[in-house]
């Protein structure tokens, strides 16, 4: 049977399919999640190249637990986005060298990473200002106003509770605006 | 600058937040064709990977399969008490076929421990019932 990334077969159904052997069905479902596993990953990451690495890592999972995967536990997007996140953190940690959760939030328009923001390109601006965001906050407003996720759902890939993560969307928002102040004359926000 | 004034440009740069949000929402990064096949490369691996350890087992299948063939059919058959059963049934016909029925009657009349005139008019049917008349037959030979 071919399969494509429109096709109307379920998420679970598709993975299952491949779980049974089914090219077609692998061949959909890489359509249909790996833009969303790299979209995320390189929102998270700010760099292409490893977020293609975390994609390509997340769809291995997926094949990986195609087999056992158990129907109407859990969303299929929302086992990937957790995966991806997970992969994220991990990437983001060993690339710093330190806990995250130990970095100090930014204060609001932190001079010398606005300084940083070089680039006058609005989603350059946006890409810098999510870097600078505390990994937990990033991936909260990354998954709530990027990928459009309700907080519900947001909480069931964070694996927190959804005051949780209405607080760090709120947090991680009015940082990105405090972030965003310094350029918006260059982002052509400025005579607005 | 005042508070109102203050609000205001906070009310307005969170409006420009979320504009600039909802524009990168829109924008989809294209799937890069080589990661494409970079991930159907490893979905191809997994299910070669899956298939993989089943070829030792499918090696050996041929005595499997002997084996449960020979199961099956003595489960269907009722096992070996039964195969027994037949087995004996089957030597005990072959026996009659070759002594014929005059000398089973004579084996039966030793084994039940009485004379074979009696054996002959032992009748569990009233009248002429087929195997009265055969015995009669066979006695007038």
């Amino acid at each position: 049977m071919a399969f494509d990334a429109s096709s109307q077969a379920s998420d679970e159904v598709l993975l299952v399919l491949y779980g049974n052997g089914d090219r077609g069905a692998a061949r959909a479902l890489a359509l249909r999640f790996t833009p969303l596993a790299l979209r995320v990953a390189a929102r998270m990451l700010g760099d292409r190249a490893e977020a293609e690495d975390v994609a390509q890592e997340a769809m291995l999972r997926l094949w990986r637990v195609a087999p056992e995967w158990r129907q109407g536990e859990a969303r299929v997007s929302t086992w990937l986005y957790r995966v991806v996140a997970n992969l994220c953190t991990d990437r983001l940690r060993r690339r710093r060298g330190v806990g995250l959760d130990e970095i100090a939030e930014p204060e609001d328009g932190t001079p010398g990473v606005v300084e940083r923001m070089i680039d006058t390109d609005r989603a350059s601006a946006l890409q810098d200002a999510l870097d600078a965001l505390p990994e937990r906050q990033r991936q909260a407003v990354v998954l709530r106003h990027l990928e459009g996720l309700t907080n519900p759902e947001i909480a069931a890939v964070m694996q927190i509770g959804v005051e949780a993560v209405e607080s760090l969307t709120a947090r991680g928002k009015r940082a990105l605006a405090a972030l965003l102040a310094g350029q918006r004359d260059e982002l052509g926000y400025g005579h607005g | 600058m005042n508070w109102g004034m203050a609000m205001a440009d906070r009310n307005h740069q969170a409006d420009e937040l979320d504009t600039l949000l909802a524009a990168a929402s829109r924008e989809l990064p294209e799937l890069p064709p080589a990661l494409l096949a970079r991930v159907l490369e490893d979905a191809e691996a997994e299910l070669a990977a899956r298939a993989a350890p089943r070829l030792p087992m499918a090696a050996s299948r041929p005595a499997a399969v002997t084996g449960g063939i020979l199961a099956d059919l003595l489960a269907l058959i009722g096992g070996w008490r039964a195969i027994s059963g037949l087995a004996t049934a089957t030597i005990a016909g072959v026996w009659i076929g070759f002594a014929g029925l005059g000398t089973l009657s004579v084996t039966a009349a030793d084994l039940l421990g009485v004379s074979s005139d009696t054996l002959v008019t032992f009748n569990l049917l009233p009248g002429d019932d087929v195997f009265a008349l055969a015995m009669g037959l066979e006695d007038t030979e």
